[in-house]
Formats: structure tokens, C-alpha cells, sequence
């Protein structure tokens, strides 16, 4: 089944997995559109083309497990686009869990692990087919050795013997009865192109030639059908020849040089000699002119357009597909032309810029930069249409009983961050579940109705994204919350805690409210983990929680990945970037403020309180002598997903701007501690610091193994 | 050098450089561009023959120095001194030289397999050839080039060092 | 000379796949991810083969097909529909709208060649 060979295929299977996602996508939210009655032919044939390419390219890369069942889907889908199936709740139910199967099937040939059981679904599948064949014809349904077990799938032998199959009816060939299938003799081929054998690329030349390079030779050409020179049409066909090929050749492959002869045309093959004995031949020599195709063609032709089938539905606006790399490249050069224009404004006088007319192209050139970053933005849709499943597999676990309710689901966000915030949001979805929703026996008691709610809403809000799953359930249990953590040792047992900080200890690393943990939590991943990707992402999140009435998760999220809000610092003569998401407020440090509790730590009373603080001077090991006093330098208080408020001492804050974040592991690695490098105003690159990671590193003398200014 | 010549033509365009009074050359198909000597922008926690990072027309591209990363001592840094920009396994990085000398043509026949050169790693140096040499003020004389596979020196390659 | 094809496939990844095959059976691909572009694409490199798919967005492959043989120039350009359809009734479409053959997915890179050169000399 290979068909690439080598070279790129894994690559090319690498898109076939994508195309597979988005296909999924599409079918999960088509169905789920159909289960909330909103059926139309557009969402009906958008769910059938989804199936259908995850089909034509599974059996191209040999899932055949894949191919099996997504073609029995299919079978389905295409009687339910033909209105043959009514697309009623039982059959929009049944489609889900196919629907689900077929994910699985995805996974496990993405993942090479175990198909999914499918038999009892491929068994569901075969008997909506089945009663449907009351109704309509049974065309396709024949075409398919009925109920496969897991390993007989019939439809891959169906795939696999209609490979190169010539146009469906049987073009006239008559086959030999090559029962006794003796090599007796040799093969006597005769052909006669049909008149317009040559319309529609046909060459039947290119069919005799295909036989000569067989070994065979024309033992005679029948031109008597050939009309006088004035009525002859160069572009048809009168000939008939007849053309020897040795015994030694195999029917089939004789045949397959016919596939792509127009339908109507004579093709007689059949063995010079049988042996005696054998059974007789059946020898009529079948000029048939196809009487039958031709009308039946014409049906087809004159019935078809008014058939939903003839107008696929279009795709709501035109798209084109581009490499994503390409407008990375272009969202770079628009960074350059960000920096170009600010080293034009650096260095000209406000009333030449003026006289340039800078400020417009600044305008202009921000107009672009917005316009670069919404063609990577893709509706939040993506991740969320593998909530759905989640949570019917979740209740399955659980017994619970939820209704999902989804806001803002167009709205758009950068294709970088979408592809971080599905764990996240899974984790949430989970943990809404699993904490949050009641038994309905608990919620019925509680006076509530059965039924949950999830409501997992999106919004832009400035240069934001906020996600919000927020549930009905019975909110967070502060004193077991409290409890659990003094438990762990996160807090101390005298601590005065406010509501929302108990909220928050959920997010504590470590911490995990699940006294055995559940199946669907699953793996020990905590709020902890939420916490750090999202912050990971220049995000936050946000913790609200009523007693009895429920709990909101919210994650603000950038727009983008690639330009970063950051605080530019400046620390003896090299600027950095600070994110300024992860900023919280700067001080400026009175003799006495910044304390040495050991010699590696340092705190800094704020307030009342006091924090561990860094010298950033001493992370990057700057020379002693460029290091300057805290009462000559700034503190910029910064919130670590990791180890909470932390000071991080420089030496003074220069400026804050939206900086494009360059990667260096582009031309080099990553390196801890930074989160990339930006280009300034004047051409200098300033290291942007990834502040989860510096603040982790235990004493940061890993850190800094080289000096940096020295 | 590693890469595969045109089929017919045996000749190569080198780019000569000094490191201390050794000539080294380095296949112009690789060179990006030679550009004056710069402060790069240090990096933290990277081996002391990274000099830092540039901004090579926008792209955030490492400086090495050749020398460190040969394990010879570092070049002292002079009027003279540049960067030859090349791509190396896929990237990009700037090289550190003591002084451009010339570009050269070698013929592929003239190039000898590397004897023992006593840089650290002898895959490094990919063959050498004798060259004229032309300086300013004085005759051409014979010269011998140490050839340079730059995907050898690699960076990536170092990232174990790194880590440890 | 060396054949240039042009292949119609929404999927990116069949589109690779045809181009990755074919490339090493010694045919030239240009591809094209609907009708409307594949008919563009007709006019402007002229190939010697269309493949095409049926299930596309927008234009779909019998349309595209229509559309072709609409044009003087292509209507002796063989037109293979390759997809993962086998009815009859689908065939004795294409074939209406003017198509020289047809190839059912999953394909057989081999078996392809083969069939091309079956009506692409």
C-alpha cells in the first residue's frame, strides 16, 4: 500500500494527522449541530466530506483499521446526506458514538497502538444501513460482505479489489469462463473502440500499444466499418483489431489494459484453444453497442442536478491554505518594520517626524502587523470541539450529569496559543466535573436540577483572550481546600487565609482536593499544571467559587505568541525584557528595605510582608564592580506560577513596549532562563526573561556559568 | 570539504581567514556574509566559546569564536577582526576570525586529506591544500590552507556539554 | 519529455502523496486544492494529465470536469478522477462529464503509473 516509498512520507502523514484533526473538527461540531437539531444539507455533507477524507487518505497511508471504519461511516453518512437514513436523535446518536470511535481509530493509527473495539459500532452501522435498504435501493449495501468481524474487514477487500477498477459497468467484456483457467492456448483479444472512443483523452492506440509491449502482435484490423473519406470523423473510432498475446499472460492483467476504454466499446478476450474437457466457453462475441449504459448515463445525467449531492456544500468563505512558516516569516518582517519605524522615530526630532509623515506609516504599518497576526488567528473552536466527547465520556465515568453550554466560540485567537490552551482546558473541564458537578442525587437534594451545567465561554477583551469554564456545582469546599493544604505542608497551620487565596491553593503545586484519584482526573495532574502552562503562555488564571453555587476558572490569555507586552529593564549596560504579565508592581528600595536573612537569600519587606528577592546582577553574574546598591536600583515584584511574589532587583526600568519575540533556538538552543530575544529600536537584541524558569533554579549559580560583562 | 562538487568542475571558491598565524579556509558556499566585528549581546549559561548573539538583518544569530571552539586561545579582538556569517547544519552563526585574508580558488584535486592538525577534533579540519599566497608589500608565496567543515563544528552538537 | 501533471485534491496530504509517487516514477506534479483553482491552474500550466478528486469544496470534480472539457484547448486532455467513491452511478457521472478514467483510493503508486501511462503516452 505504500505509495510515497520513503522520502517525506512521514511527513506527508504528519499533514494527512492534521487534515484528520481538523476533519474531526468538523464532524464532531456538524454532529453535534445535527444532535441539537439543527440538521441541514450543508451540515449533513460537511460531516460526510470530513469522513470521507480521513478515509481516502487513511487507506493511503495503509491505516486500515482506520480505513474500515471510517468507510462503513461513511456508507452511513452518505445514505444519511441522500435522505435514505432520517437524521432523527437515534441516528444522530448513533453517529456520535461512531463519531467517537472513529477519534479513536485516528489516535491509535497516529499513536500505531491498538484499533478501538468497533465491532458492536460497525454492527449499529450495518443495521441503519440495513433498514434503510427497505427504503431505497440497495446499491452500495450488496457491495459489502456484511458483517465483518474486528479482523475480516470486509471493506477493505472492497477498497482493495476496486482498486483500478475501469468505469462501473462491466464495459462489455465478455468473460471467458476460464473455469478450467489452463494456460491452453494463447489469448485472442478483439477490440473496437466505440465511435467516441476518442472524446473525454481517450487514445485506444495507447490500449493496443499497452498490448504490444505484452508480447502482443495484431493479427488483423477490420476497417470495414469505415465510412467513405468525406464522411469520416477524424476524432472516431471504426476500427476493430484482432490481437494475439501469449498463453502465458494473465486475464486480469489483459483486462486492466481496457480500464479506461470508453464504456461502450467491444472487448472480447478469450483463450485461442481451451483444453478438452474443460468447460464450454461461452463464445458470444458481444458488439454490444451499450444499449444499457448509455440511457442509464442520461437518468443519471438529466436527475442529477436538483440531487443535494451535486452541490457539495461550500465552504462558508474562501480559504486558502498557506504554511504556516510562511507567515511566521511574514509576522518577522513586520517586526522589522516595527523596529525600522521606531529607530526612524529614535532618531528624528518630533517635528521631522512629522514632516515624514511618520506617524502615518507608524499607523499604517500597525494596521498590517494586525492584519499578519488575525490570518494565524483561528476560532477558539478548535479547542473547544473536543469538549463534547470529553465530557460524554465523563459522565459515562462519573453518572453524572451535565449540560455543556459553549459562548464565543468564533472568537479568534493566535493558532500558537490555541494549540497550548487544549490541556488546560481539558484540565478544567475535568476538574469541573470531578469537583465541582454533584451526583444528581446530591443535586436534587440540594434542590438543584439534575443536570449540571458547564458553560465554557470565550471572549476578546483588549489585547486579551479569557476563557472561562464555569460550573453549577457545589463550589469550593474552603475548609477541606484549607485542611488538605496545611496537610501537604503548603500552608501553615496558623495562616490567616482569605477566601480567594484558599480558592487559589488548588493552584499550589502539589496540591490535589481528589481523595483517591479518579480515573478521569487521571495521571495526578493537577490545577497545578493549568496554572504553569497558562502562565507558561504570558497568561493567567483566575479562580471564583460560591458555596452551592459554583466555581469559575478563567485563564487570560495573550492574543499572540509572538509579540510579547514586556517591560524593558535595564541592568548594567545590557537591556532585558521582562513579560508584563508576569510584572506586578516595581519599587524602588529605601536603605533597610532589602534584608539578608542568609548569605544566598535575600528579602524585601513590602508592606508589612516579606518576599525572597533576586539580584538579577548576581544571576547573570555581572562584575562586582558594575553591581549597584538596592537603594540605587529597582525591584520589580514579580508573580511566579512557581514560588508566588518573588523581587527581582535591576537597575533601572526603561521603558514598556510590545516587543517580537525572535527564538533562539531558531540559529542556536533554547536556554533557561530565557524566553527568546527581542530587537530594539536601535538594532540591539535584548534577552527576554522567562521568569518561571529563573526563579526556579535553586540559587541560579547554574545559571550564570560565564560572565557576562566582565 | 563535505559537500559534493558540481560534476565536471573540481574547483571551489574558499574564503581565507587567519587564526593566530594558521590559515584557514572555509567553502564560500557556506558563508552568509562577512560583516565587522560587533560587541555581541552575552548570553548566560552557555560555553565561553559563544560569544552571544547578533542581529544578523533580524534573525537572532549566535557569534562563536572560532578559535575557543577550535580549543585555541582566543582571538584577540582588533580593527581587523570580523565575522564570517555561514550556515552551519541548518542555521545560521557568525565565526570570529582574526583577519579575512582572500577569497581563493582550489582546485578538489589539490586538496590533501588532513594530517593530524592538533585541533581538538580531527574531523574538523577536512583536508588542506597549498596556495599562493598574495600579501601586500611583498611576493606571492606558498601558503597552506587548513579546510574548515563547518557542519562538524557544529553547535548543536554541543548541547550535551551544555546540559552537563 | 516528461509528463506534467496536474492533480486536484482538497487534502493536502493526498496531494503530497501524488506528488511524492509520482515525482519518482518520473512525472512532473503541479497540484491544485479545489475545482476553481484546478481549472485556473488548467489554463496556466497546461498539463498533460488532470487527476482529479470528486469530494472537494467549492467547485467539485465533476464540475471541474465540465468545465474543462468546456474549454477547446483540453478537450483532449485525458482526465483521471481518482477517489475513494467507487459507485457506479458516481462513474457514469464523470464519465458524462467527460472523464477519460477512474482510479479508487487508496492508490497503489505502482498501479497508478500504470494506469496513467494507460492514457497519458
Amino acid at each position: 500500500m505504500s505509495a510515497a516509498g520513503d522520502d517525506g512520507l512521514d511527513e506527508i502523514q504528519g499533514i494527512f494527522f492534521e487534515e484528520c484533526a481538523e476533519g474531526l473538527a468538523v464532524a464532531e461540531q456538524g454532529l453535534s449541530a445535527m444532535a441539537g437539531g439543527q440538521v441541514s444539507a450543508d451540515v449533513i455533507a460537511g460531516v460526510f466530506r470530513a469522513v470521507h477524507s480521513i478515509k481516502g487518505g487513511s487507506g493511503a497511508f495503509g491505516h486500515m483499521a482506520l480505513l474500515a471504519f471510517s468507510h462503513r461511516f461513511e456508507n452511513v453518512l452518505d445514505e444519511v446526506r441522500g435522505g435514505a437514513i432520517p437524521p432523527d436523535a437515534a441516528v444522530t446518536g448513533i453517529m456520535l458514538g461512531a463519531f467517537d470511535i472513529l477519534s479513536d481509530h485516528v489516535a491509535a493509527a497516529q499513536s500505531g497502538g491498538t484499533p478501538p473495539a468497533d465491532a458492536a459500532m460497525l454492527e449499529q452501522l450495518d443495521k441503519l444501513l440495513a433498514n434503510k435498504g427497505a427504503a431505497a435501493e440497495p446499491a452500495p449495501a450488496p457491495a459489502e460482505p456484511a458483517p465483518a468481524d474486528e479482523f475480516g474487514f470486509a471493506p477493505v477487500a472492497v477498497d482493495l479489489d476496486i482498486l483500478d477498477d475501469p468505469f462501473g459497468f462491466e464495459p462489455v467484456a465478455i468473460s471467458l469462463d476460464d473455469l478450467a483457467g489452463e494456460p491452453a492456448g494463447g489469448w485472442t483479444v478483439r477490440f473496437g473502440p466505440s465511435r467516441d472512443a476518442m472524446a473525454n483523452g481517450g487514445e485506444p492506440i495507447l490500449v493496443i500499444r499497452e498490448l504490444e509491449r505484452m508480447g502482443g502482435q495484431i493479427l488483423d484490423a477490420d476497417l470495414s466499418a469505415l465510412p467513405p473519406l468525406r464522411d469520416l470523423d477524424p476524432e472516431e473510432s471504426y476500427c476493430v483489431w484482432t490481437i494475439g498475446l501469449p498463453a502465458t499472460i494473465d486475464e486480469a492483467d489483459i483486462r486492466e489494459c481496457f480500464d479506461f476504454v470508453a464504456p461502450d466499446s467491444l472487448i472480447d478476450i478469450r483463450r485461442q484453444e481451451t483444453a478438452p474437457g474443460a468447460a464450454p466457453p461461452k463464445p458470444e462475441p458481444v458488439p454490444e453497442i451499450a444499449p444499457l449504459p448509455a440511457p442509464a448515463l442520461r437518468v443519471v445525467e438529466t436527475s442529477e442536478p436538483a440531487a443535494p449531492e451535486a452541490r457539495p456544500a461550500d465552504a462558508p468563505q474562501q480559504t486558502i491554505r498557506v504554511d504556516l512558516s510562511k507567515l511566521d516569516q511574514l509576522l518577522n518582517l513586520i517586526g522589522e518594520l516595527v523596529i525600522q519605524g521606531s529607530i526612524l522615530s529614535d532618531r528624528l526630532a518630533p517635528a521631522d517626524q512629522e514632516r515624514v509623515e511618520l506617524p502615518q506609516l507608524a499607523r499604517l504599518t500597525r494596521q498590517i502587523q494586525d492584519n499578519v497576526m488575525s490570518l494565524r488567528a483561528q476560532p477558539i473552536r478548535q479547542a473547544f470541539s473536543r469538549v463534547p466527547r470529553m465530557l460524554r465520556d465523563l459522565m459515562a465515568a462519573t453518572g453524572k450529569q451535565v449540560v455543556l453550554e459553549t459562548i464565543g466560540e468564533t472568537t479568534e485567537v493566535d493558532k500558537g496559543v490555541l494549540e497550548k490552551i487544549g490541556d488546560p482546558l481539558t484540565h478544567m473541564i475535568r476538574n469541573a466535573v470531578d469537583h465541582g458537578i454533584e451526583s444528581p442525587e446530591e443535586r436534587l437534594a440540594a434542590g438543584k436540577s439534575a443536570e449540571g451545567t458547564i458553560r465554557l465561554s470565550a471572549e476578546q477583551k483588549g489585547a486579551r483572550i479569557i476563557v472561562r469554564v464555569a460550573d453549577d456545582g457545589r463550589g469550593i469546599d474552603r475548609a477541606r481546600v484549607r485542611a488538605k493544604a496545611i496537610e501537604k505542608g503548603i500552608v501553615s497551620p496558623d495562616a490567616v487565609l482569605s477566601d480567594e487565596e484558599i480558592d487559589n491553593l488548588i493552584c499550589a503545586p502539589g496540591f490535589s482536593t481528589a481523595e483517591t484519584i479518579s480515573n478521569i482526573s487521571g495521571r495526578g495532574v493537577g490545577m497545578d499544571v493549568v496554572r504553569s502552562n497558562v502562565e507558561a503562555l504570558g497568561g493567567r488564571v483566575e479562580i471564583h467559587s460560591v458555596p452551592g453555587e459554583g466555581t469559575s476558572f478563567t485563564m487570560a490569555l495573550p492574543l499572540t505568541l509572538a509579540i510579547l507586552d514586556g517591560m524593558i529593564v535595564r541592568l548594567a549596560d545590557q537591556r532585558f525584557v521582562l513579560p508584563l504579565s508576569n510584572v506586578v508592581e516595581t519599587v524602588q528600595p529605601v536603605a533597610g528595605q532589602v534584608k539578608r536573612v542568609s548569605p544566598g537569600s535575600e528579602v524585601i519587606e513590602l508592606r508589612g510582608a516579606y518576599l525572597p528577592m533576586r539580584r538579577a546582577s548576581e544571576l547573570f553574574a555581572i562584575a562586582e564592580h558594575q553591581r549597584r546598591a538596592p537603594e540605587e536600583s529597582v525591584v520589580i515584584i514579580v508573580e511566579s506560577g512557581v514560588s508566588g511574589l518573588v523581587g527581582l532587583m535591576i537597575d533601572t526600568i526603561e521603558n514598556r513596549r510590545e516587543v517580537v519575540i525572535k527564538s533562539l533556538e531558531d540559529n542556536l538552543y533554547p536556554i533557561r532562563g530565557l524566553g527568546g530575544a527581542t530587537i530594539l529600536g536601535d538594532g540591539s537584541i535584548a534577552l527576554i526573561l522567562d521568569i518561571d524558569a529563573l526563579i526556579v533554579s535553586p540559587g541560579f549559580n547554574k545559571f550564570a556559568p560565564k560572565g557576562m560583562a566582565a | 570539504m563535505s559537500r559534493i562538487e558540481e560534476p565536471g568542475i573540481d574547483e571551489r571558491k574558499v574564503v581565507t581567514f587567519t587564526l593566530g598565524n594558521q590559515l584557514f579556509g572555509i567553502d564560500m558556499r557556506a558563508i552568509v556574509e562577512i560583516r565587522e566585528w560587533e560587541e555581541p549581546t552575552p548570553l548566560p549559561g552557555v560555553p565561553p566559546y559563544i560569544l552571544g548573539v547578533t542581529n544578523l538583518r533580524g534573525a537572532v544569530v549566535p557569534v562563536v569564536g572560532l578559535a575557543e571552539r577550535l580549543g585555541w586561545t582566543p582571538s584577540p579582538i582588533h580593527a581587523r577582526s570580523c565575522v564570517l556569517v555561514a550556515h552551519v547544519g541548518g542555521k545560521q552563526a557568525g565565526f570570529l576570525v582574526d583577519e579575512l585574508a582572500d577569497i581563493v580558488v582550489i582546485n578538489g584535486a589539490d586538496i590533501q586529506p588532513a594530517p593530524d592538525t592538533g585541533v581538538n577534533e580531527s574531523n574538523v579540519v577536512s583536508g588542506l591544500a597549498r596556495i599562493e599566497r598574495r600579501q601586500l608589500g611583498s611576493e606571492a608565496n606558498d601558503a597552506m590552507v587548513l579546510l574548515l567543515d563547518l557542519d562538524a563544528i557544529s553547535l548543536v552538537r554541543q548541547i550535551a556539554d551544555i546540559a552537563a | 519529455m516528461t509528463k506534467l501533471i496536474l492533480t486536484v485534491d482538497d487534502s493536502a496530504s493526498m496531494r503530497m502523496l501524488l506528488k511524492a509517487s509520482l515525482t519518482a516514477q518520473g512525472f512532473r506534479i503541479e497540484g491544485a486544492e479545489d475545482g476553481a483553482e484546478g481549472l485556473e491552474r488548467m489554463h496556466e500550466v497546461k498539463p498533460d494529465l488532470l487527476i482529479t478528486d470528486i469530494n472537494m469544496p467549492k467547485m467539485d470534480g465533476f464540475e471541474l470536469i465540465e468545465a474543462v472539457r468546456d474549454v477547446p484547448e483540453f478537450r483532449g486532455t485525458p482526465i483521471l478522477v481518482l477517489s475513494t467513491e467507487f459507485s457506479d452511478d458516481k462513474k457514469a457521472r464523470a464519465r458524462s462529464a467527460g472523464a477519460t478514467g477512474w482510479i479508487t483510493k487508496p492508490f497503489d503508486a505502482a498501479k497508478l503509473g500504470a494506469a496513467i501511462r494507460r492514457v497519458c503516452p
